[in-house]
Order: C-alpha cells, then sequence, then structure tokens
C-alpha cells in the first residue's frame, strides 16, 4: 500500500506535491488544514503523511502530535514541509516526533527519493 | 601674638574666604567639629540659603543639613551620605545626587588634614541636570535606535519568508511544467523561469538568513554528525557548481575524525558560502576544500577548514571590510557576479555564533584561502541520534531502528572517505561492530574465513580494483550454495540506471543502494536485511 496524505493549505504547494507523487507512483491524498487530515487518517490506511508546519487552525506540529499519541498511527512516518527555515520549527518537528525535516524548495527529486527512502518504492 | 600677626593672619583668612567664594563651584568648609568655617555666594544660590557666606560662619554643619533636607529627591540617602564621608575621611568624588525640583547634583568630598592632623571637610557640589539629561537622552536614543534596528530585522524576516512561499510556488510549478512534453523554445523558457526563480530564491534566503542573525533568532542547534558526511554532502554540491565554470574542485580530509556533537547544519552553510563565493570569483582553475582536525582539549576536536581558490585574490586594504554586509572586493563586481553581497557577512556572524573564528589570506591574481576555526565536543553517544544531512533533518523518531546491533557487518569499499562515511552511518544507526574490505579479494577471503560467525550483512562496492563486486559476489554465492547458507549483500553504486541494478540482482546481490547513501535507505536496508536474517 503506498497511499500518501499531504497536508497543506497553499493549493500550488498541493497541485506540485500531488503531481510528483503520482508521477512517481504514490496514490495520493490532499488535505487542506489539520483537522481535515485527521479525518482523513481516522478514515483511511496511509503509508504516509507530508505535513506543512504554518497552517491556519491547527498546525503541523499539532497535527503530529496527535498522530504520535494515536495508538493506531503512532508510527506512521511523517515528512515536515515548511518554508521556514527557522530552527524552532526545526526543534518542534523533531521533539514533536517528525521522521524527517525538509525546508520548501524541495526538488521533485528529493522528495520523491526522501520517500523512498521511508516507504519504499511505490508497490 | 601680637597685633601685627593677628591682623596678618586675619588679612589671609579673608584672602581665603574672597578666594573661596569667587569658585563658580558651590563649596562648604567646615571644622573637626562641623562648625562651618567657609561658605561661597554659589552655594547659598544653590541651596536657595537666603543668609549671607559671612553670616553663616560657625553655623552648625550637621544642623544645616537637616534643614536641607526637604529639598532632595532621597533625604535620608543624601544625610547618610554626609555621615559615611565623615566617617571613612577617604575623598570621594561623582557621587550623583537629585534634588526634588529635577536638579542633580554631584558630590565631591576631601577631608583635610594640617600636618598630619584632622582639621575638618571640603565639600564641594556641582549641577550636572545638563550633562546627566543629555547622557539619558543618549541612552534613550541608542536604546531607540537598536531596537528600531531589531524592528527592522524582524521585518525583513518576516517579509523574505512571506515572498518565499510563493515562489516555492513558483519553482514547483516551473520543475513540472519541465517535466511536460515541450518544445525547445518552451523548454528554453521554462528553465529560465525555473533558473532565475531559484536565484530569486537564494537571494531572499541571504536576507532572511541576515535578517535573522541580526535580530537575534538564530539559535543552534547542536546533534551528533559526521565531519565526513558533511564533506560529502558539500563535496556533491560543490562539484557541480565547479563543473559548470570548467573548474577542478578538490577534497584534502585527514582519517580518523570521530562523530562530532554541534551545529553540523550551520558548519555547513558556512562552508558552502565559502565555496560558492571561491568559485564565482574563480575564472579558472580549482576550488579546495581542505580540513585539518586536531585534539583540543578533552573530549574536544578543533577543526580547521580551509576553503582555497586560484581566483582573482582580493587586495590586502579590502580585506577588513570584506566581512561587512552589503560590500563586494569590488563594488563594481556586484553587476558581473551578481550575489547580494550578504554571503560573507552571514558566514562571519555563523562564524562567531559557533565561537569560532575566521581568517583569509590573499595574493590578487593567484587566488584567496578562507579558514574557519572551530572547536567542537567530540559526540558522547553518536548512536542515540542521526546527524543533519544536506537539506533534510533526520532523526530517530519512531521509525523501526536497529534491535540488534552486535550483527557484524562488513563493509567493502576502496575509497577511504567513503569507508569512512558509511562506517560513521552505521555508527550513527547502532551498528558498531564492523569489518571493512578494501577490495572483492579481500571480501571474499573474509567471508570465507568467517564460516563459524557469519555476517549479518555485507554492503559492497561495486568498483573495485582486483576483484569487481560482482565478481566478488558471485564467488560468495558459489561458495555459499555447499553450506546452503545466504549472507544478505547490498550493492553500494554510483550508477542508478536500470541495467546496473539488473547486473547487481543477477550476480545474486540483493538490493542496491546509489550512492550518495541516503540514511533512511541505508536504514531501511539494514532493518529489512538484518533483522530478517538471524546470521549472528
Amino acid at each position: 500500500m503506498s497511499a500518501i496524505l499531504v497536508v497543506d493549505d497553499y493549493i500550488v504547494q498541493q497541485r506540485v506535491l500531488r503531481q510528483v507523487l503520482t508521477t512517481a507512483g504514490y496514490e495520493v491524498t490532499v488535505a487542506g488544514d489539520g483537522a481535515e487530515a485527521l479525518d482523513y487518517l481516522a478514515e483511511a490506511d496511509y503509508a504516509l503523511a507530508i505535513l506543512d508546519i504554518a497552517m491556519p487552525g491547527m498546525d503541523g506540529i499539532e497535527v503530529l502530535k496527535r498522530i504520535r499519541a494515536d495508538s493506531r498511527l503512532y508510527d506512521l512516518p511523517v515528512i515536515m514541509l515548511t518554508a521556514s527555515g527557522e530552527d524552532s520549527d526545526k526543534a518542534a518537528a523533531r521533539s514533536a516526533g517528525a521522521n524527517v525535516f525538509l525546508s520548501k524548495p524541495a526538488s521533485s527529486h528529493e522528495i520523491v527519493s526522501t520517500v523512498e527512502g521511508l516507504i519504499g518504492s511505490p508497490a | 601674638m601680637n597685633r601685627s600677626a593677628q591682623v596678618e593672619i586675619n588679612q589671609d583668612l579673608r584672602r581665603l574666604r574672597l578666594m573661596i567664594d569667587s569658585l563658580p563651584t558651590p563649596t562648604l568648609i567646615e571644622d573637626e567639629n562641623r562648625a562651618l568655617v567657609c561658605v561661597n555666594q554659589a552655594f547659598c544660590d544653590m541651596f536657595q540659603i537666603v543668609a549671607s557666606p559671612d553670616d553663616l560662619i560657625g553655623a552648625d554643619c550637621a544642623q544645616a543639613a537637616e534643614y536641607a533636607k526637604p529639598l532632595f529627591s532621597e533625604p535620608e540617602t543624601f544625610i547618610a551620605g554626609i555621615n559615611w564621608a565623615l566617617a571613612s575621611r577617604q575623598p570621594i568624588k561623582g557621587e550623583v545626587i537629585p534634588l526634588k525640583d529635577g536638579r542633580v547634583l554631584e558630590r565631591r568630598y576631601m577631608p583635610l588634614y594640617l600636618d598630619g592632623t584632622y582639621q575638618g571637610h571640603f565639600w564641594q557640589y556641582e549641577d550636572i541636570t545638563e550633562r546627566h539629561v543629555m547622557a539619558r537622552e543618549l541612552e534613550a536614543s541608542r536604546d531607540r535606535a537598536w531596537e528600531s534596528s531589531r524592528l527592522k530585522s524582524e521585518f525583513l524576516a518576516m517579509m523574505s519568508h512571506e515572498i518565499r512561499t510563493p515562489m516555492n510556488g513558483v519553482i514547483g510549478m516551473a520543475e513540472l511544467l519541465l517535466s511536460t512534453n515541450l518544445d525547445e523554445t518552451q523548454r528554453d523558457y521554462a528553465t529560465m523561469i525555473y533558473e532565475e526563480s531559484n536565484a530569486l530564491l537564494r537571494i531572499l534566503n541571504d536576507i532572511l538568513d541576515f535578517s535573522r542573525i541580526e535580530a537575534g533568532k538564530v539559535v543552534l542547534d547542536p546533534v551528533p554528525y559526521s565531519v565526513y558526511e558533511l564533506c560529502a554532502h558539500i563535496a556533491e554540491i560543490a562539484r557541480r557548481q565547479a563543473e559548470r565554470k570548467g573548474l577542478a574542485f578538490h577534497v584534502v580530509l585527514p582519517p580518523g575524525i570521530p562523530v562530532l556533537f554541534g551545529d553540523g547544519g550551520r558548519l555547513r552553510q558556512i562552508v558552502i558560502n565559502l565555496i560558492t563565493n571561491a568559485i564565482k570569483f574563480t575564472k579558472k582553475g580549482s576550488v579546495s576544500l581542505i580540513v585539518e582536525a586536531e585534539t583540543a582539549a578533552d573530549q574536544q576536536i578543533l577543526l580547521r577548514i580551509h576553503v582555497r581558490d586560484t581566483g582573482v585574490g582580493i587586495e590586502p586594504e579590502k580585506i577588513p571590510a570584506l566581512f561587512e554586509p552589503f560590500i563586494q572586493g569590488d563594488s563594481s563586481t556586484t553587476r558581473q557576479h551578481g550575489g547580494t553581497g550578504l554571503g560573507l557577512a552571514i558566514v562571519k556572524r555563523l562564524v562567531t555564533l559557533l565561537n569560532g573564528e575566521i581568517d583569509v589570506t590573499s595574493e590578487p591574481g593567484h587566488g584567496s584561502t578562507f579558514t574557519v576555526s572551530v572547536t567542537m565536543d567530540r559526540s558522547s553517544d553518536s548512536s542515540s541520534a542521526f546527524a543533519t544531512s544536506s537539506k533534510a533533518v533526520q532523526w530517530s523518531a519512531p521509525l523501526p531502528k536497529a534491535t540488534d546491533s552486535s550483527k557484524r557487518i562488513l563493509v567493502v569499499e576502496d575509497n577511504a572517505a567513503n569507508r569512512q562515511l558509511t562506517m560513521d552511518y552505521l555508527h550513527m544507526l547502532g551498528y558498531h561492530n564492523l569489518q571493512f574490505a578494501e577490495d572483492g579479494e579481500e571480501a571474499v577471503e573474509l567471508v570465507q574465513a568467517a564460516n563459524e560467525h557469519p555476517f549479518a550483512l555485507i554492503l559492497m562496492d561495486i568498483q573495485l580494483l582486483r576483484v569487481d563486486g560482482l565478481t566478488a559476489t558471485r564467488m560468495i554465492r558459489t561458495s555459499e550454495a555447499e553450506s546452503n547458507r545466504h549472507t544478505p549483500i547490498v550493492a553500494l553504486t554510483a550508477h542508478a540506471m536500470a541495467e546496473d541494478r539488473r547486473a547487481c540482482l543477477a550476480a545474486g546481490m540483493d538490493d542496491v543502494l546509489v550512492k550518495p547513501v541516503q540514511r533512511a535507505s541505508l536504514l531501511k536496508v539494514l532493518t529489512t536485511y538484518v533483522s530478517l536474517h538471524n546470521g549472528g
């Protein structure tokens, strides 16, 4: 199963990630904010989530914390993807339990190879 | 005493009083019993005393001070100050005393001794209100300037961050556009959009970095990191940049540098900035990265990182200004070489942040060498975390981590730096039981000798001297056929083509890792093969 949940409030970024990952052969679902992301995660199984940090409402760090606190989702591989180079974001992502921290812009190659490293090539 | 002597003494006393009265500074002299000897008009004016100076002679100074108390902002402190001076009999200078009406005075005290005998006290009060107010204003305006500069830095940081979001969108879309079917002209235009938006983003990043450092927002993020990994990533980027300009890029790296604990990400940024700069100002020849390491104190390593180029060089008189923002060696070069002129200013500030130093030696026309010296701690627990990698920071979050680090892994690799890098990775992932072979023949011998305790995994480079990786794998598989054993062998190869992969699998390998190896993929290989196969 190679379904990936992309969580980003910026539509252009959603489209880029969807296209890059679909081309690489993954199945992609997009959530526009944190609450929607948690809904999706509750409804279906995903192999990996890519979270933006700065989002209106519930931010990516909070989503990640809830994932790690959920007995069904705690071991979900998570990539934090953010435009901010802030050290505090990096540290927050780390302590919340992100697997990888990527800063934007990440090239399509970088995104795909990071995903492959975590969950392997698409099944 | 005869009459003429008495007259003379009176003359002297009057002369003395006249002298003190003509002093512009309010002055008072009292004797050892606190009786007033002499006071001037300026003193009477300052404290709004109606009596004339002559009428005050003989007055009790202690009582006078009590009368004067209401004039002072802190009356008790004023009296305490006098008492302390009288008791200590030490000269006092520059004691600042505020008055209720807003004036600020400075008190001076001197004990009077004649031929070693204590004779009384000398007081002076000076109105320093103007000086005081001016100093206060200066301080306030300095604070305001600092605050406004900090606010501007914060504003810049915020704005450049805001601009980055749509910029990332443009870059992402341009990359997608380039992956579609385009004719030559369209491809040309799309490539330009892609490259120019990346250039713009680099400028934004410089501004963002600089303003964040200036606003005091950069915090160090110390993690265990491998100097070999750091240099491998730097070399990957530097080589691409250098090749584009037809320059050679060299790395000189000594063996045996332990895993360190510090902000490797910032160190990497410093070195890349220096290398980018070196490449920018070098037309022909080469750029080199030379690392030296020595043990500084207990558990500390002094790294000396040199970036040497064969470029235009820097005039000696321009070196001091080099690390100031918005200045390039020659301002006419801004247009020629591009860039914000912030690169070296950022480097300097980051080096300072790491408690390090940066030096430049240069000969115009022959090139320059930038040297960064930093002291870093040895990592006490290299297996506890991952190091910073190129852009991805990865750490040992819930991903399944190696469960049994006692399993022995054979690394077959002829390049010393790559060997060290693979070793650092494995150490960081918790595998310490490692063995190394430099070529295929040695690998085969080791595998056959390890009959009793076979390896849990073999990481095999393909291009090796004498016996290559593919041949070595075939030899190992043949010898294993007799004992019905299968040691997982994973190829490490710089060739990512599908046919290379097929060749590896055909030779009997289980998997292929493409160099430069990423930790995530190495971890995956380890969890897949080392956990599943219980090969001791």
